[in-house]
């Protein structure tokens, strides 16, 4: 795009020069100068405030120089010209002039001209102005990048873009030295150093030209670890003997030189990244909590004693709890005291006393201390035991998980984020949800058979030690979590997902998953993505209690892995059931009263205000569903063992469903009166969930029924192929309007006793999402003004309505596209999610916009119903 | 107590109308289970003994809900609802049956022979049960070593795996691959178990197995066999295997962790290593071909003579430690 523009039109519209130096004017007396660019931006956002490009005119003659001459031009237009101090040998000028963002967005040449004693030189540099984000797009981040090698930006980005990735995670330096000379000297300084290493900032400037984005990597206590910080190691912990624990550094969180080390590192990344707009979001440490380690400094000590007014108990010896059977005179009911010693140290200990969630809270307050907010998250969130406070006070809590050999295994973990930032001191936090590309062989394909192996087992190293996840399975972990209301999703192991030599840990083994992942995303994510964000849950009827005081004492716990009460959720889930995960805290803050049936699995142990509020909650008609290792004090309305462990995933799966059958035989009597459940399947193999904004439910199946197939399944440890699948899927609603959110037209249902049944046939992985309104979607309509003026602003109002011709109280999902005279595609134009049926959108058009009749049509994607409004542009 | 006594007592309550309002009493016979539990509920709330009689015939309630809700609130009611707890022993419904001994162990009421009783119940929840309240009573007189060495030979996984931890020291650790699950795992040197040398002997729950696995047992009459085949063809049961193993000094290996690897016991097994409980694979026949792992980090002696008892256990065909026994050591990637 070229833009030719009149020098006064520039004058007025575009760019303000500042003259940082001013001074006497001399003739010139020699040519020589050098002009440069010293920013390194190159890329805007349109309607950026504040942008602008450094310039520096250097003296690199012998002799003084007056009489220069610098002049700007935009494609080729003169927009401004500019008389130059003297310069004396080796002296500097700096320029800086703010970029008009409000230009259409394109590439412009910007060429600086000195002309100075009959010679000239000149620089030019292409800028971009590049258009906004849409509002409430869903985060779709790629977690981790092997930057470097010989690859260009484009070639980094480029086929992350093309899958649908929004966001990759950066480092704070472009190597090893670079990182660590940040993190030293932060450390060394004790205050913010603002000076992250330039190619990185070229990276996010160069993203943002892309309309790609970045996250940074900010784990300050990681670089303590590392030694890049603390090189004395005086931030260790220690035992009780004084001596460092475990095998690998772990430093003390209680330190105050850490605390302010984290704040000031948070702290010198905001302000050296305040600029760059594509960097706009920040991973605050990760997988720090595996390996916390007891601390038992004197403060460590003393902190305890402060807290709970005793000390630290002595059979506290490490961080997962102390087992039960090695107390004396433990309670025969396994009900203990809330203040039982033990049980007030642990919870101290994983709530404060490890220092990590405070840590992550200073790191994102030092994050937005440059006044622009960097959304942040922590991860693996749940890798701590199920009390509140794991991620502190980041903005979103999010964990990776492997899903195998049950790609529902996402669900809980999922629901545990849930859990987990319900009770965080951050009222507003939120969940992401990531998945993990990469799949440990070992677990699901170990040593080669002799007799059968997959193609991909011939190609890569027998050693190989992670491969890529099959992609149904990707599909289904995929429909498990958006169908909870994560605000984005998270992808880690892109060298599994794409080929991208060098392969050394990664292995690409199934180039079937990028696709099925870039479908997802560009048909689902894209457009129904601004929906998906703004739709809570519906209310659960079913709670799940993750116990705190049974992981400490009974050594129970999932830690976000495929442990503890996994499967018997899952039995929950193939009972069509939509249970939330709650703590025992959860219970604690009265919310057993939003529940009618409460799950108590691997709950050996539980404190006595826990178990008052079960029994009152049995006595005020609640159902409590307890297996073989509940405590003797809790009394089950229906027991459920869990699960056998078994080596094959067909029989295991069998065995889910077969309990799930059993569970629902005892409920059902239950539904009608006490329990509703939300959704149904005629086919166990059909997950359904449902999500609920004003009148509108939203309802998600997906097609679990898999089998073993080609690609890994014949190691019998995974049934990683979906199988096509019939079923009648069914909402708890006497009447409605169901609408196909991915064809975008109504779809003709029946409704009989209380529900609505709607036929489906799945294909295999296939997922489906609905949406019930009462009352019919009748149009969408487009209000805007006849005519414009281009370099101001137009108000665009769209409401997607019903047939009473009131917009629907709903989220409803609708695409833009504002078309110029030309018929390009203008800003703005795209997938957005219309709270309460209605969408305002504010154009600002550009001075060098084309005038004529412009085109705005909006298209409401779950009726599939369009309309358009034309627009003269002057 | 039987069923038909019960509703007796339940009729006469009705005709006098003595205690209960007759609107909650019909609601207790109400059509939907729901509104007779919640009726149970609010009569055992509200009456005290005197809902005794209605909570016991709900114990005979069609609905299972309402069956355990009774128990649950009868369970609640203390040394008052002795009668009806012991009675509720023979219930058909074996959660019933449980929730009756947790009631009469709260209120000390269990007596050895009910507990043997307990032990012969056909529902495995019940009797886990049974052996953790005889795991309680521990250290107990020689009627409940007994009891617990008959139900360490239980065709349940979870009773034996519950009878098996009294005897050992300590519970299962989570392996090395366990502790860092998201860390690639490299075994830097390993070696098998000598196959011959291995000392051998059934186990018919008579003989007193509580001190089999400890170090220094003296197994000079257990016979001499191998592992790396399957014990004599045919053998239904539980057998323990004895054996020795040399480890090298630590300062020769550069590891995180050690474990030990079993290539297939057929089907379950139970270890310890120098008399301290390493963990157990015990997933049921399906388990006999599945390879397994145990760490045994903290447990083995470095630079000096290891003792290792397996206990495995066969419901058919061939049994015994019939593949190769390997020492791995590990490294943390």
């Amino acid at each position: 795009m070229k833009y030719v523009c009149s020098r006064a039109r520039i004058l007025a519209l575009i760019v303000l020069l500042t003259l940082t130096t001013t001074g006497w004017i001399a003739p010139a007396a020699a040519a020589g100068l050098e002009l440069r660019e010293t920013s390194i931006r190159r890329n805007f956002l349109r309607m950026e405030k504040g942008a602008r490009i450094q310039w520096e005119v250097f003296n690199a003659t012998s002799q003084p120089v007056s009489g220069a001459v610098l002049k700007f031009t935009l494609d080729e237009g003169l927009f401004q010209e500019i008389r130059l101090p003297e310069l004396t040998p080796g002296a500097r000028h700096e320029a800086g002039h703010f970029v008009d963002t409000g230009l259409r967005a394109g590439d412009y040449e910007l060429k600086g001209v000195i002309e100075a004693a009959g010679s000239v030189s000149e620089r030019a540099i292409t800028i971009r102005i590049v258009e906004r984000p849409l509002p409430h797009r869903m985060p779709v981040v790629m977690w981790g990048h092997p930057w470097g090698g010989d690859r260009t930006i484009e070639e980094a980005i480029g086929p992350l873009k093309a899958i649908g990735f929004t966001h990759a995670l950066t480092n704070t330096g472009a190597d090893e030295p670079g990182r660590k000379a940040f993190a030293t000297a932060v450390w060394e300084a004790g205050k913010p150093v603002p000076e992250i290493s330039p190619a990185i900032l070229r990276r996010v400037d160069e993203a943002l030209g892309l309309g790609f984005h970045l996250s940074i990597y900010a784990s300050p206590a990681r670089t303590i670890e590392y030694n890049w910080a603390d090189p004395d190691r005086v931030t260790h912990r220690i035992d009780r003997d004084g001596e460092r624990p475990g095998r690998r550094y772990s430093v003390c969180g209680l330190i105050d030189e850490v605390r302010t080390f984290c704040y000031n590192m948070g702290a010198s990344m905001a302000e050296a990244l305040r600029d760059y707009p594509a960097l706009d979001s920040a991973l605050v440490h990760t997988e720090i909590r595996d390996h916390t380690e007891l601390c038992f400094h004197d403060h460590d000590r003393e902190a305890f004693r402060q807290y709970a007014g005793i000390d630290i108990p002595a059979e506290v010896e490490k961080t997962k709890g102390v087992d039960y059977r090695q107390l004396d005179a433990f309670p025969a009911d396994r009900i203990i005291a809330d203040d039982h010693p033990i049980l007030t140290y642990y919870r101290w200990f994983w709530k404060q006393g490890d220092g990590w969630n405070d840590l992550h809270t200073l790191t994102h307050q030092g994050l937005q201390s440059a006044g622009r907010h960097l959304w942040t998250w922590f991860d693996p969130t749940i890798r701590a035991p199920s009390v509140w406070g794991s991620g502190g006070e980041v903005d979103y809590v999010s964990h990776w998980t492997y899903t195998y050999p049950n790609p529902e295994v996402m669900g809980f973990s999922t629901d545990d984020l849930f859990a987990m930032a319900r009770g965080s001191s951050n009222p507003d936090q939120d969940v992401m949800k990531m998945t993990n590309v990469i799949w440990y062989r070992s677990a699901v394909a170990p040593a080669p058979r002799n007799d059968r192996q997959a193609q991909w087992e011939k190609d890569v190293p027998a050693d190989a030690p992670l491969i890529t996840m099959p992609p149904d399975i990707l599909a289904l972990s995929f429909w498990s979590k958006i169908s909870r209301p994560v605000k984005g999703i998270m992808y880690h192991g892109l060298q599994s997902l794409l080929y991208w030599p060098p392969q050394r840990d990664y292995w690409y083994t199934n180039s079937e998953t990028k696709d099925t992942l870039r479908h997802l995303v560009k048909e689902i994510i894209e457009p129904l993505g601004p929906t998906l964000v703004q739709v809570p849950d519906a209310d659960a009827e079913v709670a799940f209690l993750k116990s705190f005081t049974s992981e400490m004492f009974a050594g129970r716990g999932a830690y976000g892995w495929g442990g503890g009460g996994t499967n018997a959720y899952l039995v929950l889930r193939y009972a069509q059931l939509q249970p939330d995960v709650v703590y025992e805290e959860t219970i604690l803050e009265g919310a057993l009263d939003d529940y009618r049936v409460l799950v108590l699995t691997y709950c050996d142990v539980l404190p006595k205000s826990v178990a008052a509020k079960v029994r009152a909650f049995q006595a005020s008609g609640g159902i409590v569903v307890g297996d073989e290792y509940l405590a003797p004090g809790i009394i089950a309305d229906v027991t459920m063992t869990n699960p056998k462990p078994s080596g094959k995933a067909d029989a295991q799966k069998a065995q889910l469903l077969h309990k799930a059958t059993e569970l629902r035989a005892a409920l059902n009597p239950y539904l009608r009166r006490h329990l509703r459940r939300r959704s149904d399947s005629d086919n166990p193999d059909i997950l359904t969930r449902v999500r609920h904004y004003g009148v509108a439910d939203y309802l998600f199946a997906y097609n679990d029924k898999r089998q073993f197939g080609d690609y890994i399944g014949h190691h019998g440890l995974v049934m990683d192929q979906g199988v096509p699948a019939q079923a009648v899927v069914k909402l708890h609603r006497a009447a409605g309007h169901v609408y196909d959110l991915l064809e975008g037209r109504r779809v003709d249902v029946t409704a009989r006793s209380g529900w609505m049944h709607i036929a489906h046939d799945f294909g295999g992985g296939e997922g489906r999402l609905w949406m019930i309104t009462p009352r019919r979607i009748k149009d969408v309509t487009v209000d805007a003004p006849a005519t414009a003026r281009r370099g101001g602003p137009f108000t665009i109002t769209i409401a997607v309505v019903d047939d009473l011709g009131k917009a629907v109280n709903a989220i409803m999902p609708v695409r833009v596209e504002i078309l110029d005279g030309d018929g390009d595609t203008m800003e703005f134009s795209g997938h957005y999610g219309a709270k309460d049926g209605t969408l305002e959108i504010t154009f600002d058009i550009a001075p060098n916009d084309k005038p004529g009749e412009w085109t705005v049509r909006a298209v409401d994607l779950a009726a599939g119903t369009q309309r358009e409004r034309l627009i003269t542009v002057e | 107590m039987t069923k038909l006594t019960w509703m007796c007592a339940v009729a006469a309550a009705l005709v006098t109308g003595s205690g209960v309002a007759q609107a909650q009493l019909k609601e207790l016979y109400a059509a939907d289970p729901a509104v007779r539990r919640q009726a149970l509920v609010e009569v055992a709330a509200q009456r005290g003994r005197e809902a005794l009689p209605h909570l016991g015939s709900a114990l005979y309630d069609e609905d299972r809900i309402v069956r355990r809700t009774a128990a649950r609130l009868l369970l609640r009611m203390g040394e008052s609802a002795d009668d009806v707890l012991k009675a509720a022993m023979n219930n058909i419904d074996a959660q019933v049956r449980r929730i009756a001994l947790l009631g009469l162990r709260s209120i000390d009421a269990l007596t050895m022979d009910d507990l043997a009783l307990a032990l012969e119940d056909e529902e495995e929840l019940l009797r886990l049960e049974t052996v953790r309240i005889l795991v309680a009573m521990a250290p107990g007189n020689e009627r409940i070593e007994v009891l617990l060495r008959r139900a360490a030979g239980d065709d349940s996984f979870l009773v034996r795996e519950e009878a098996l931890k009294s005897i050992a020291s300590s519970g299962r650790r989570p392996t090395l691959r366990e502790q860092h699950m998201d860390r690639l795992i490299e075994t830097v040197d390993s070696f098998k178990l000598p196959a011959e040398g291995w000392r051998f002997r059934t186990d018919d729950a008579s003989a007193p197995s509580g001190q089999w696995h400890q170090p220094d047992y003296d197994d000079s009459d257990w016979a001499v066999t191998e592992i790396e085949k399957p014990w004599t063809p045919g053998y239904v049961g539980v057998g323990w295997y004895r054996g020795w193993f040399e480890m090298p000094p630590k300062s020769e290996i550069n590891c995180d962790g050690v474990e030990i690897h079993f290539d297939g016991v057929d089907e379950s097994a139970w270890v310890w290593i120098n008399g301290r409980f390493a963990g157990s694979h015990d997933i049921g026949p399906s388990g006999w071909d599945v390879p397994f792992a145990l760490d045994i980090t903290d447990l083995v002696n470095w630079d000096s003579r290891n003792q290792i008892t397996v206990r495995a256990m066969n419901t058919g065909y061939a049994g015994g430690i019939w593949q190769p026994v390997t020492v791995n050591f590990l490294k943390v990637k």
